[in-house]
């Protein structure tokens, strides 16, 4: 209240303090009786901030307005009070006052500080004000008046460019502006790194010059932005510069500079090779002292970009990069190991990239290569992962011979075993060291590569073999390691063997009789933890080649019994090693398929995720949930039933509050002066604005609401729809590019935000979409990616808020009139809620479209999976969205009934109310089987059965389980499986034919 | 392989395969982003070969308020690490010493006197760690932890605040011997 007399603010204080306590007609009173006295601009706000707390809708118009005129009126506003007072008024009436904040309140802002320029403390509250509504258009005069009024201050000159560059990016400003204030903000930063540059002393810079490594990266992020042919040599010349770059005062060491430089040298192959020389031989330097202080040159980026250009021309470089490489990993040279390892993966890419000129033919030698980097760093986790990087690069005949070696090395005297005809030999889990920690660390990389080199690597060789023999070019391929033909793009044989071959390893590796177990604390991980994911890795890998089909078959199929079988694998792995994700993520991906959300909810709930991992993680969950298990889990612990939507409540709190923490953020970061750090928020905060995840949880809250509590009305804005307007706008603004065939299609500004995690999931595969864990995914889900089907599920809700007679009027008129501007140009063709639209549109010709998906959808139920088959979460999925479809159909019907539409032209229609006693009769069929008993045999015996012709040093699949998993503990769980799937059927209980 | 980056704001969308570990914390985002809004050059991240987060180190540099000038406990301008993981896929490759070292080396850069950090008393293996590459308990914060993960029956478990001398101190005044039996109470941390 600075700027009041004191009896002024005594009065300011009395009246907020009834404001605060909600007595808004005793505080309105007092504003009255003190406005008759004085013509104050803060009291005049605080009077219409009183009126918006007591406002109805029709007052809240006029108070806007009110708000309107101000600015209209032309005058000028000093009180930077009485427009905070505004500013708090005009959010109260419109929550998300968008664009009427800039065109009010921003305007006033900055009408205030260009009357009081020199009011620092004015002028940088209204910038940070109008940063944290992004208006970009004041804080840009503002920061503009900064710089002019306060010419010594060496920060708004970059407060200024800044804002510049941010009004640049902000699509929501005109073309023509955006790029004469992104040239503006390129060229005044240029004249700064030149004004450093020609002060060439970094203790007597001009203010107009660059001074902090932060603001060298603000101004190569503004130049990276512009065209990269004019703009890259620019950014090198500024790297390059020993005032500037890298090495110089103002970089402080700052290593991005590097990262930067390197990038940028790639076009000249020859001076990337000098630099990276220059740099590799100052990180194994030593000082007076005799200590090595610079060994961060020995980053991989720089081993990288020293290989990649020494490849270009090997015969040239072939010794330099050799001694390079040599003086790197000679012990006496007193190089930390983690930055060592670089030089052995550089000379392995060295000496196996395509260009190279390798000096043996033999094959054995390469293999050697790989297998010397095994002895190196085998007892690591990461040694797979760096070897996998480097193995595409082997012919057919290398990986034949380094497969051999793998098997004939991991067995400790493989003369134990006589190899099966035809075939490279067994591994044998018996003559392996699973003894200790290192030996089970070399095995568990042993055995990934072997199912690199049988399973994964050469599938997309087999899959292109295939294709080339479908088309008669060639004959099938063979399998690396069997010799068998290839039908598959793997060897099912193969994969089968290796799968019980690591599952037994495992079994001997875990039940050690505490030798290893006895030694870990709650928090450690167990060594050989990845056997038994990757043994579980290549049962799923068998089941997905049976799915989605399989799904809906009897517990004997073979899609099914691996799925338990990985299922159970995994759970005995979890009891030695509760600390693995890994194991839980599994876990939750593979009960999720197999239609036990109990147990799918436990393996999340053991993952503890909270805060931004519900953004990343929620979907493996919470996905599809609604056609899932909509009805309330019940804890294990409490035996209390929560439900699914609180659940998915918790989850939109990261969208809601994160916006406003973010801006803070911002301002600390104009504060600090850290620019970059700026533009990385923006990202975040645009992430979460338009995140598919978030538009996710408010759908399948929606669907599960409407499951169950059917007569509990939606409006358009419950379950947290309302933070999903940005969401909607840009679906419009998306579909509308789609249409039309913008060219602005790949802007940024109308794409979602896809920020699910789906790499932390395990994955021994070469390409992230060959997983068998996304395959399970997609398979056993929905059948489009998140964001697509995200599209659908608006368009459905729409649908539903119209036909629902509980829908008040408001929200069904503006879903009718979303409806009218938004189905001809968003939703792709095939889906039925698409055909249901255009029929509540008026579109005849939808009829028979509509009468085929929903016959398709009558013949689906009839041969969903009964009697023997459980309720897996394709069956679950099918029932709950025919049952979705079907009551929506009957209630277009009435609706249109009610609207006197001529129902008769629409035989469709019809078949809603068939659907759902189609629905409800095969769910009861379903429910009925698991009532009866028998079931836990029946998953004993498919987990014991399946792949029982395979033999594992001398024991069949029965024998192996029992020396792997307590049998005690097998039962056990089988009840659990059991327990989730009657479980999950509870569901068909709200299904309701009325 | 072994790569340093800065953390980039977008990667708390990335960081599961450090975070998901018990023994890290997911903190609000605030958190994170206070440290980026003023330290980024002290938030460092090691990437694996196909771009994961192997792990990550959140630093900053501060002194105490100039009105403990005279205070016993007057902590003068330093780096202190805030938190350091390591995945647990890629741990025993010596990444924990890595990013202490880039940490280190920005301190000396912003003329620290040392790098400091807190450390559980039955926290053996990171003690080590940090013994090996030179740092020393300088003091004991009683009861600075509200639980102790090795015995239920208890309440709180002391910290050790372990320093490492940087190039500024020269005459090592900022380090002493024997710190593990100077204890403290919480409050009178900085």
């Amino acid at each position: 209240m600075a700027g009041l007399n004191n009896a002024d603010a005594e009065t300011a204080r009395v009246i907020l303090s009834d404001i605060e306590n909600k007595h808004f007609k005793h505080a309105l009173t007092k504003v009255d009786k003190k406005l008759k006295k004085s013509d104050s601009d803060y009291f005049k706000a605080l009077q219409l901030l009183i009126k918006a707390h007591l406002g109805q809708v029709s007052e809240k118009a006029a108070i806007l307005l009110h708000l309107e005129e101000l600015v209209l009126s032309k005058r000028i506003l000093t009180d930077l009070n009485a427009i905070q007072i505004f500013d708090e008024t005009l959010e109260l009436i419109l929550p998300k006052p968008g664009e009427n904040w800039a065109r009010i309140i921003g305007n006033l802002r900055w009408q205030l500080v260009k009357a009081l320029p020199k009011d620092v403390d004015a002028g940088r509250a209204c910038f940070r004000a109008c940063l944290a509504k992004e208006d970009y258009e004041h804080a840009r005069h503002i920061a503009n008046s900064l710089e002019k009024n306060f010419p010594g201050t060496h920060e708004y000159v970059f407060w200024n460019i800044t804002t510049m560059f941010l009004f640049s990016q902000c699509h929501d400003y005109p073309d023509k502006e955006r790029t004469l204030y992104g040239a503006l903000a390129e060229g005044m930063m240029r004249k700064l790194a030149d004004a450093t540059i020609k002060a060439a002393d970094s203790s007597s810079l001009p203010t107009r010059s660059i001074h902090k490594v932060q603001e060298f990266r603000l101004m190569d992020t503004i130049l990276k932005n512009g065209n990269p042919e004019k703009m890259n040599p620019v950014r090198l010349k500024y790297l390059q510069d020993p005032f500037l770059g890298p090495d110089s005062t103002i970089a402080k060491g700052e290593w991005q500079l590097w990262r930067l430089k390197l990038e940028l040298l790639k076009k000249d192959p020859q001076l990337l090779f000098q630099t990276t020389s220059d740099l590799l031989k100052r990180a194994r330097t030593k000082n007076e002292n005799g200590e090595i202080t610079e060994s961060r040159f020995s980053d991989w980026i720089v081993w990288k970009s020293y290989i990649d250009s020494a490849l270009l021309n090997k015969s040239i470089y072939q010794g330099e990069v050799d001694a390079e490489i040599k003086a790197h990993l000679d012990p006496k040279t007193g190089i930390d190991k983690s930055w060592r390892r670089n030089a052995s993966l550089a000379s392995l890419k060295f000496a196996l990239a395509p260009v190279s000129a390798f000096p043996s033919n033999e094959p054995e030698s390469k293999a050697n290569l790989i297998v010397d980097y095994l002895q190196r760093y085998g007892d690591t986790n990461v040694a797979y992962t760096d070897l996998r990087t480097v193995i595409p690069f082997l012919t057919s005949q290398d990986l034949d011979w380094l497969l051999t070696t793998l098997i004939e090395n991991s067995n400790e005297s493989s003369e134990a075993l006589p190899s099966q005809s035809q075939t490279k030999g067994t591994l044998s889990p018996l003559n392996q060291d699973t003894a200790t920690a290192i030996g089970i660390a070399r095995l568990v990389n042993v055995f990934k590569l072997v199912f690199l080199l049988t399973s994964s690597l050469p599938e997309s060789q087999r899959r292109l073999s295939r294709e080339q023999s479908l088309q008669g070019k060639k004959t099938m391929a063979k399998c690396s390691k069997c010799s068998t033909s290839l039908f598959d793009p793997y060897c099912g044989l193969c994969l089968t063997e290796l799968a019980w071959t690591t599952a037994k390893s495992y079994g001997l590796a875990i039940n050690d009789d505490g030798r290893i177990t006895s030694t870990l604390l709650l928090t450690d991980l167990h060594p050989a933890d990845d056997l038994g994911i990757l043994a579980a890795m290549c049962l799923v890998k068998l089941s997905v080649k049976d799915t989605p089909a399989a799904l809906n078959e009897s517990l004997d199929h073979p899609a099914i019994c691996h799925l338990l079988q990985a299922a159970v694998l995994l759970e005995y792995a979890w009891s030695h090693s509760k600390a693995n994700s890994q194991i839980s993520l599994m876990l939750t991906r593979i009960y999720y398929s197999l239609g036990c959300g109990s147990l799918a909810l436990r393996a999340y709930k053991r993952l503890g995720v909270k805060q931004i991992q519900n953004a990343t993680l929620s979907h493996y969950m919470f996905d599809g949930i609604s056609t899932f298990h909509p009805h309330p889990f019940t804890s294990e612990e409490t035996s209390e039933s929560r439900s699914i939507i609180e659940d998915l409540k918790d989850q939109l709190k990261i969208y809601r509050g994160s916006p406003k923490q973010i801006s803070n953020k911002i301002w600390s970061s104009f504060e600090n002066n850290n620019y970059n750090t700026i533009f990385e928020l923006e990202q975040v905060k645009k992430a979460l604005a338009y995140n598919v995840s978030a538009v996710m949880s408010v759908m399948e809250s929606r669907k599960v609401s409407r499951v169950v509590q059917p007569n509990a009305p939606l409006t358009a804005s419950s379950h947290g729809y309302d933070i999903l307007r940005e969401f909607e706008r840009l679906a419009n603004k998306m579909a509308i590019a789609n249409v039309n065939q913008a060219t602005d299609i790949d802007d940024p500004e109308i794409k979602f935000s896809d920020q699910n995690d789906h790499e932390t999931i395990p994955n021994f595969e070469v390409l992230e979409d060959e997983s068998p864990l996304a395959y399970l995914g997609r398979a056993s889900r929905l059948k489009m990616p998140l964001p697509d089907r995200l599209h659908n599920d608006i368009l459905a809700d729409k649908v539903r808020m119209i036909v629902d007679p509980t829908t008040d009027p408001v929200s069904r008129g503006s879903s009718r009139t979303w409806l009218d501007q938004s189905l001809s140009s968003i939703y792709e063709e095939g889906e039925e809620f698409y055909a249901i639209a255009n029929i509540l549109q008026g579109v005849q010709s939808f009829d028979k479209i509509l009468q085929g998906q929903l016959t398709e959808k009558l013949n689906e139920i009839d041969i969903l999976g009964s009697g023997s088959a459980p309720a897996t979460r394709a069956v679950l999925h099918t029932l709950y969205v025919t049952y979705d479809i079907g009551t929506t159909v009957s209630r277009l019907k009435a609706y249109l009934h009610k609207t006197n539409s001529d129902i008769k032209s629409y035989s469709s229609l019809d078949l809603g109310e068939q659907l759902v006693k189609t629905v409800i009769a095969k769910a009861a069929l379903i429910k009925h089987s698991l009532d009866e008993g028998g079931w836990i045999d029946k998953v004993l015996s498919s987990v014991f059965q399946g792949d029982v012709d395979v033999v594992v040093d001398d024991a069949s699949v029965p024998g192996t389980w029992k020396s792997v998993v307590d049998e005690n503990f097998m039962e056990a769980w089988a009840g659990q499986v059991v327990d989730s799937w009657k479980d999950s059927v509870k569901g068909f209980a709200y299904f309701n034919s009325q | 392989m072994t790569s340093l980056r800065p953390f980039h704001a977008m990667d708390v969308f990335k960081f599961n395969p450090t975070n998901l570990d018990p023994l890290t914390e997911t903190y609000d985002l605030n958190f994170y982003f206070t440290y980026l809004a003023q330290w980024p050059h002290l938030f460092n991240v090691a990437e694996g070969a196909d771009g994961t987060i192997d792990a990550y180190i959140m630093g900053k540099t501060e002194a105490s308020p100039s009105y403990m000038t005279f205070s016993e406990h007057y902590l003068p301008w330093h780096a202190h690490i805030t938190a350091l993981t390591v995945a647990p896929h890629a741990r025993r490759l010596g990444l924990a010493r890595t990013l202490s070292q880039s940490l280190e080396h920005s301190g000396d850069e912003y003329d620290a006197w040392f790098v400091d950090l807190f450390v559980r008393k039955s926290n053996k293996v990171a003690q080590a760690l940090y013994h090996g590459m030179g740092y020393s308990v300088y003091k004991r914060v009683l009861d600075y932890y509200s639980d102790d993960p090795t015995d239920e029956t208890k309440d709180g478990e002391d910290a050790y605040d372990m320093r490492k001398p940087l190039t500024r101190d020269k005459e090592r005044k900022h380090i002493r011997k024997n710190g593990e039996s100077y204890a403290v109470e919480p409050h009178e941390v900085f």
